[in-house]
Parts: structure tokens; C-alpha cells; sequence
């Protein structure tokens, strides 16, 4: 058994079948570590929360909704904004977050008055907002107010507006895993199925597990427009309250991230007979042959085949250019969950890189099934790992990059290892085929660039050498190529528009065009 | 160095009279300085020292008037002999943390030194059950070192001191908090004297006192007064006096044994008691 033991973890010896080493020839009955646990005391972990998990992940992406979180206002700053899910609709649920703000004397006397007269003033500030999430917190969790009871009672009063409530206080689970567990579930319970949507075209779906960070969704949506889809609603990504009241009506779900919304597509299985299809949004061949299997359930290969055929014309030429320049680079893919077997072998297969490491804070057994599997011989993977195991890993592999969320990611840049941020991008999306090329080039302008070697000069004090100031990237990224053979290819960097998603709002889908078709 | 006590027991038992007759003789026949620091969310434990008047809670001035209110001057009143009266106060049943509130309230009286101050005794007489970790709070490192169960020859009586007990040990190694014995607050049942004592001994502390039934108890609350300030010549008057001397000069202080509930209903029933 090829488990991996830290020394910095030598003191804890649960941690050590928490990680492996994918020995050459093996495979997964002799390589996977133990997975979804509680965390180790002794070891402090890099998880979050369930509330965060449920709000933050999940709860906020939906764009027409007030979200309102019932505790002290710590909880809600701390899961805002940071993982860049914008929305067509001005950003509302990005721009604005909104909290109840529980003191001392809300926990004595309970908080219910306050909830109540904290919903009706934000729906009043917002007038042309009509719905509301609710987020329990620890605080109001312990002293028990009735949520949704509140809920119901200003739904009573006011009945124009509808209010969803996500009973997910931080410690329902062992990490942030166990909060997008109970909100799938709430999701399906108290919505699904009490609004009737428009449908418009003879092939419907559902789109899941999209969160739209920094405008994936809306670049995939685009996709399944082109082919005469229609995208009922997006779980939960740019997605609408009341189009996701509706799920019930999809006649597939698309899923991108298992790991997080598999359970509303379990429900909605059992409950409506609806199939769920795993897609992968990331890599071009990974994504052409989803855009194919969407196009095959529906009938549609042929439209798929069209758009795959004009996006990889369009883009590959791009793409080509930083894969030449990357081949080698060895990658640390540190993720939360999914993107562990999203990217594993698909930023290897298609940019060149090396995974020498891999790892999951929440991901359950079955993601680090996928994530060894599809990884190549030698990769170090982490079960829950802690930032003393980063940084030994760190120095031991000596990555070259590091793929990973914003506090491991400091960590790095404090060890002067380069660090992209694999939940909200540096400059994405990343997803479609236009985002690959984008996601190539932020991997080749954090590894390449120069500012790297410069933030290792003390400017008070060491001597600069005026003759070589910094290095250029032609000095860094292209001494390896072969010039030549660069030379006659019709590769080129990147020509697309600082940003790509906001035309794609309003643009027109001809087969769409059909009407209610669900009327008579 | 103010000693501070707090006073335990089932619900309806009489905690409270007891408490505030004998914080009444220890002030008014022992000269002794007195505060009371009511920690049951129904506010009732500081009524007798002042004539009836229901003060104003620290949880009703942190909810209406914010945390810097909640000083001695706005909450402290001072009644019978000087006894100075604080009320935590809560929410209301079913809603809140009223624990929390117990929590609150003590912290912010510690913060202003209030415990400390020319003082001698310091009662805390606290919710019947100890239902969650705020009612524990006045045994907690630091605060109450003595603690008193009031209890009566019923099985249920006995049966929550019994529970107190239990909860006691673990408090005791943390905090240092001892059992200073139990107080019998009679129901004038056959035995009942011979019970108490037996469960004491088991329990490995003392009856400290056994405080006969009688109606001038209920005559002195109905014109809101303790027993002392009502008619301080009358033998219930002297038997809170005995109790307050005999708290003063206790050197009794034990980590108790509490009996496994079987133990329990072998000896009520050798008493032939039940309830």
C-alpha cells in the first residue's frame, strides 16, 4: 500500500492513510485514501462549513433573490462575493448581501421579531425583487427560531413574494459537503415542482451543478441554445427562483459538479423519472464529447457536431500556442472537490502539464476515485489536507504552479510558488472553448511572468544588475519550443475580448422561437 | 473575602423563600452585608427583600436600553437590611436561550466588579433544573464555591437533588464548587427527617438544617415580606436565624456521592413514601 506519510504529520498517524502515491501500474484497489471523514483532531483542516457550504456554494448564485442570513454578520460576510458567480441581471444577488445581525440579546430572547421585520425591510428596499432565500446559521440554530414558520407568516402577509428557507447550520456535517447535501434536498422539498414554466422548444433540459463563476454558465448555455435546447433553468448559476421551481418539467439534467447538486438529480429522478447525464464542461475534448452525449439524448449529434466543429476552428489555433509553452510544467491540482477529477488528466492530456499532486478538502471517496484514476503514475493525492502537508509538499514536489482556493493559495505566494484560484478564476471562465484558452493562458502568464523573480529582490537593499533588468517571456517560456516548428504552425496567443460573456446576453436563438408550446 | 453561595432544587420546592428568609436573618440578626442575584428566567427571587416590587431585569435593560446600561445603578436595587438584588431575567418559555441569558447576565456583573464589593455573601438562586450549561454557570470556576440543594422527604425532591449531585461531581473537579449540605424545607410527611438524613449520609454531606412547615411562611408572602421583616420574634424567624449561623459557621464542604437511582427507591421505599 503506497500511503504517504508527512513529517510534519508523523505525530498524527490517522493522516497517514489519508494520503498516497500512484505507484506505476497501479491502480485504484491499491492506491485510495481514506476519504469524507471527520477531520483529525490534531490536524486543522482547510474545510468549511455547512452554512457555507449551502449558502455560499449553492444558495447564492441564484440571481433574482434577496439572500438573507439569519446570524451574526460574520457568517455572511465571509461567505460573499469571493467566488465571482456574476448573473445577468446586474450582479443583484452578487452586488447585495443581507443580514439579521443576531447580539447577545437576539440569542436570550430569540430573533424571531427580528427576522420577520429584517425580511420585510429588505423586500421593501428591493421592491422589484419578489423572492428570498433564508439561511440558518449556528446562532439561530442553537436557540431554535422557528425559520420557517417567519417565512410563512410574511408569506402571508405579503403575496407577491416567495421565501425559500435553507436550514444548514455550520456543523450539520463534517465538512461543507454536508450543507450542499441539505439545501439540494430543502431545494426539492419546498420548491420543486409549485410553478409551472414556460417551454418553448421540443427538447428540454435542466443544467445542474453550474455556478456560472465568472460566466461559465452563460458560455455553456450558449451551447445547448445553439442546438435548439431549451435550459429550463440552471442549478444554481445565473439561475432563476422561479424557473428552478419548475426543474420538474425538464425532460433531462445536465450535470456538471457532482460532487455538489448529484443529490437534486437523485431526487428528481426518483420523483419525476427525470435522467441525469455527468457532463464536463473543461478541456476540448472533454467537452466536445458532452456537447455530443447531450446532442445524442435529444437527437440533436448533428447541431453539436456543427458548433464543436466551429469552436475548435476558432480556438484550437489559440490553445495550441500555450500548450506548446507548457508541456512540462508541473501542476499542484488542489481544488474542493469536483475539479480534482474534472481537470486530473484533462489539463495533462491537452496542455502538456504535469499533476504531481492532488488533492480534495470535501470530496467524498467516489471523487478521489475518479480524480486517481484519471491522473497520471507518481501524483501525490490528499485527503483533507492541512496547510503543514501544502507547504511540505510544496518544497518537496517544487510545482511550478499550484491550482487551488484563495488561502492555500496565499500560502503559495508566500512560498513564491505561483497560484491560480480554481474556484473564481483569475481571468475566466474557463469553461467552453474559448474559456480553455483562457484558463492556458492565465497558467502560462502565472508561471511565466516575470514579477516572480522580482519579488525575490530586496529593492532596499540588494544590487540590481542594470543590464538585465527582468526577463521577458520570449527569455522564460520560449527557450524550450522548437522555433521552427513554431515557426510554420498557425498557432497565435490569444485573441479574445477582455470579456467574452456579456454579449452573449440577449443574443438571439432562432429555434427557441416556437412560442409556449406547452399550451394546448 | 465575600463567600458565594448558590442554592439548588426541584422546582417549586422553595428555593426562593428560603433563600431570601435566610439572606434576611443573615443581614437583619448577624449583621452580615447580602446581595442576591436572581438567575431564573421568571424574574422571582429578590421579591421578598423588596416589598414586592418586581425589578427591572438586566436582560429587559440590555434588550431596551443596550449593553452599557446594564450597571449596578440601573439594576442593583437595594432592599430589606441593605440586601442588595439583582435579577438576570430571560426570555419567555419557548423562546431564546434563556442559559444564555444567565450567561450574559453574570459575566456583565463580574466585569463590573460587582461580586467583589463590600460584601460578604453572594447568593445565587438559580432555575430548578439545570437544563443546559447557562444554569450551570453560577458553579463555574470563579464564581458560587458553596452550593446548597433545598429538598423535602418526596421522592421527586430527592431525586432532582440526587441529579444536582450528579452534575455537581463534574463541576467540582473543574471549578472547586462543594456541597455545603442539604437544606430540608419541611412537607410535614411521616419520616421525613429520618429520610433526609439518610440520603445526606449517603450522599456524604450534611442536613444542615430542617426547616419545620409553618403557615406564617405564606402569611409573610402574602404581605410581601420575608419571615424576619414580617414578625422577626416568631419561631420561623428563629429557624432561618439558626439556618443563617449555621451557614456562616459551615466547614462542612464535600465533592458529594450521588446514589444510583436503584439505591434511590430502595431507601424511599424502606420510608414508606411515595409521591
Amino acid at each position: 500500500m503506497p500511503y504517504h506519510e508527512f513529517k510534519c504529520s508523523e505525530c498524527i498517524p490517522e493522516r497517514k492513510k489519508h494520503a498516497v502515491v500512484k505507484g506505476e501500474g497501479e491502480d485504484l484497489t491499491s492506491c485510495l485514501p481514506l476519504g469524507y471523514l471527520n477531520t483529525i483532531p490534531g490536524t486543522i483542516s482547510e474545510r468549511g462549513c455547512a452554512f457555507c457550504g449551502a449558502k455560499h456554494v449553492i444558495g447564492t448564485p441564484m440571481k433574482d433573490v434577496i439572500h438573507l442570513c439569519h446570524g451574526p454578520v460574520g457568517c455572511t460576510y465571509d461567505t460573499w462575493q469571493t467566488k465571482r458567480y456574476i448573473s445577468d441581471n446586474d450582479n443583484f444577488q452578487f452586488k447585495y448581501t443581507f443580514a439579521t445581525d443576531m447580539k447577545e440579546k437576539d440569542i436570550v430572547f430569540g430573533a424571531e421579531k427580528l427576522l420577520k421585520k429584517n425580511i420585510i425591510d429588505a423586500f421593501k428596499t428591493f421592491p422589484e425583487i419578489k423572492r428570498m432565500s433564508v439561511y440558518q446559521t449556528c446562532a439561530s440554530a442553537l436557540i431554535g427560531d422557528d425559520i420557517d414558520a417567519i417565512a410563512k407568516e410574511v408569506m402571508g402577509e405579503m403575496p407577491d413574494v416567495d421565501i425559500f428557507v435553507c436550514n444548514s447550520p455550520g456543523f450539520a456535517g463534517p465538512s461543507q459537503s454536508g450543507g450542499h447535501h441539505l439545501i439540494n434536498i430543502a431545494w426539492v422539498n419546498q420548491k420543486v415542482g409549485t410553478f409551472e414554466p414556460k417551454i418553448t422548444s421540443d427538447y428540454v433540459m435542466n443544467y445542474v451543478g453550474e455556478y456560472n463563476i465568472q460566466g461559465d454558465q452563460e458560455v455553456m448555455v450558449d451551447y445547448f441554445k445553439r442546438m435548439g435546447i431549451q435550459v429550463l433553468s440552471t442549478f444554481t448559476g445565473n439561475g432563476s427562483y422561479d424557473e428552478l421551481r419548475g426543474m420538474h418539467k425538464a425532460q433531462l439534467n445536465v450535470l456538471e459538479c457532482a460532487r455538489s447538486a448529484e443529490y437534486i438529480c437523485n431526487e428528481l429522478r426518483v420523483r419525476y423519472g427525470t435522467p441525469r447525464m455527468d457532463i464536463d464542461g473543461f478541456g476540448f475534448k472533454p467537452l466536445s464529447e458532452s456537447l455530443l452525449k447531450v446532442g445524442l439524448f435529444f437527437g440533436l449529434e448533428k447541431e453539436a457536431q456543427a458548433i464543436i466543429d466551429e469552436e475548435i476552428a476558432r480556438w484550437k489555433p489559440e490553445f495550441d500556442w500555450y500548450a506548446r509553452r507548457l508541456k512540462g510544467v508541473k501542476v499542484c491540482l488542489w481544488p474542493g472537490g469536483s475539479k480534482l477529477w474534472h481537470w486530473a488528466h484533462v489539463i495533462h492530456d491537452e496542455m502538456g502539464v504535469d499533476v504531481v499532486s492532488l488533492y480534495t478538502k470535501f470530496g467524498h471517496q467516489g471523487d478521489m476515485e475518479k480524480g486517481i484514476a484519471r491522473c497520471a503514475d507518481g501524483a501525490l493525492a490528499i485527503d483533507d489536507p492541512n496547510e503543514l502537508e501544502g507547504i511540505e509538499a510544496m518544497k518537496e514536489l517544487k510545482p511550478d504552479i499550484i491550482l487551488t482556493g484563495v488561502r492555500p493559495g496565499e500560502v503559495a505566494k508566500k512560498m513564491r510558488v505561483q497560484y491560480l484560484n480554481a474556484h473564481a478564476y483569475h481571468n475566466g471562465p474557463y469553461k467552453g472553448f474559448e474559456g480553455w484558452v483562457r484558463f492556458a493562458r492565465d497558467i502560462y502568464n502565472a508561471v511565466y511572468s516575470p514579477i516572480h523573480q522580482l519579488s525575490g529582490l530586496d529593492i532596499s537593499k540588494d544590487e540590481i544588475d542594470t543590464d538585465n533588468r527582468f526577463m521577458t517571456r520570449q527569455m522564460i517560456s520560449d527557450v524550450k519550443i522548437d522555433k521552427e516548428e513554431a515557426a510554420i504552425s498557425d498557432e497565435r496567443e490569444y485573441t479574445g475580448d477582455y470579456d467574452c460573456v456579456t454579449k452573449l446576453r440577449g443574443k438571439k436563438y432562432p429555434k427557441l422561437e416556437k412560442g409556449d408550446i406547452s399550451v394546448g | 473575602m465575600v463567600r458565594k453561595i448558590a442554592i439548588y432544587g426541584k422546582g417549586g420546592i422553595g428555593k426562593s423563600t428560603t433563600q431570601q428568609n435566610t439572606a434576611a436573618a443573615m443581614a437583619y440578626f448577624h449583621d452580615q452585608k447580602v446581595m442576591i442575584h436572581g438567575c431564573d428566567p421568571k424574574a422571582d427571587s429578590t421579591r421578598l427583600i423588596l416589598r414586592g416590587k418586581m425589578q427591572t431585569t438586566m436582560m429587559d435593560t440590555l434588550r431596551e436600553e443596550g449593553e452599557e446600561a446594564c450597571t449596578p445603578e440601573n439594576v442593583m436595587e437595594t432592599g430589606f437590611e441593605g440586601i442588595k438584588c439583582v435579577e438576570s431575567g430571560g426570555p419567555e418559555p419557548g423562546v431564546g436561550c434563556a442559559g444564555r441569558g444567565v450567561i450574559t447576565a453574570i459575566t456583565l456583573m463580574e466585569m463590573q466588579g460587582v461580586y467583589e464589593e463590600d460584601l460578604d455573601f453572594v447568593f445565587f438562586d438559580v432555575l430548578g433544573d439545570v437544563v443546559c450549561g447557562g444554569f450551570a454557570m453560577p458553579i463555574r470556576e470563579g464564581k458560587a464555591d458553596e452550593i446548597y440543594v433545598v429538598a423535602s422527604g418526596e421522592m421527586m425532591a430527592l431525586y432532582a437533588a440526587n441529579n444536582l449531585c450528579k452534575g455537581m461531581v463534574k463541576y467540582a473537579e473543574q471549578s472547586g464548587v462543594r456541597l455545603g449540605g442539604i437544606i430540608c424545607n419541611s412537607r410535614n410527611v411521616d419520616g421525613e427527617a429520618e429520610l433526609l438524613k439518610e440520603f445526606c449520609d449517603k450522599l456524604g454531606t450534611q442536613m444542615l438544617h430542617f426547616v419545620p412547615r409553618d403557615n406564617i411562611v405564606q402569611k409573610a408572602e402574602f404581605n410581601k415580606k420575608s419571615v424576619i421583616e414580617f414578625d422577626e420574634k416568631c419561631n420561623q424567624a428563629n429557624e432561618y436565624n439558626e439556618l443563617a449561623s449555621k451557614i456562616i459557621n459551615n466547614e462542612n464542604f464535600v465533592i458529594p456521592k450521588p446514589m444510583t437511582m436503584e439505591e434511590l427507591e430502595e431507601m424511599v421505599l424502606k420510608y414508606g413514601l411515595t409521591d
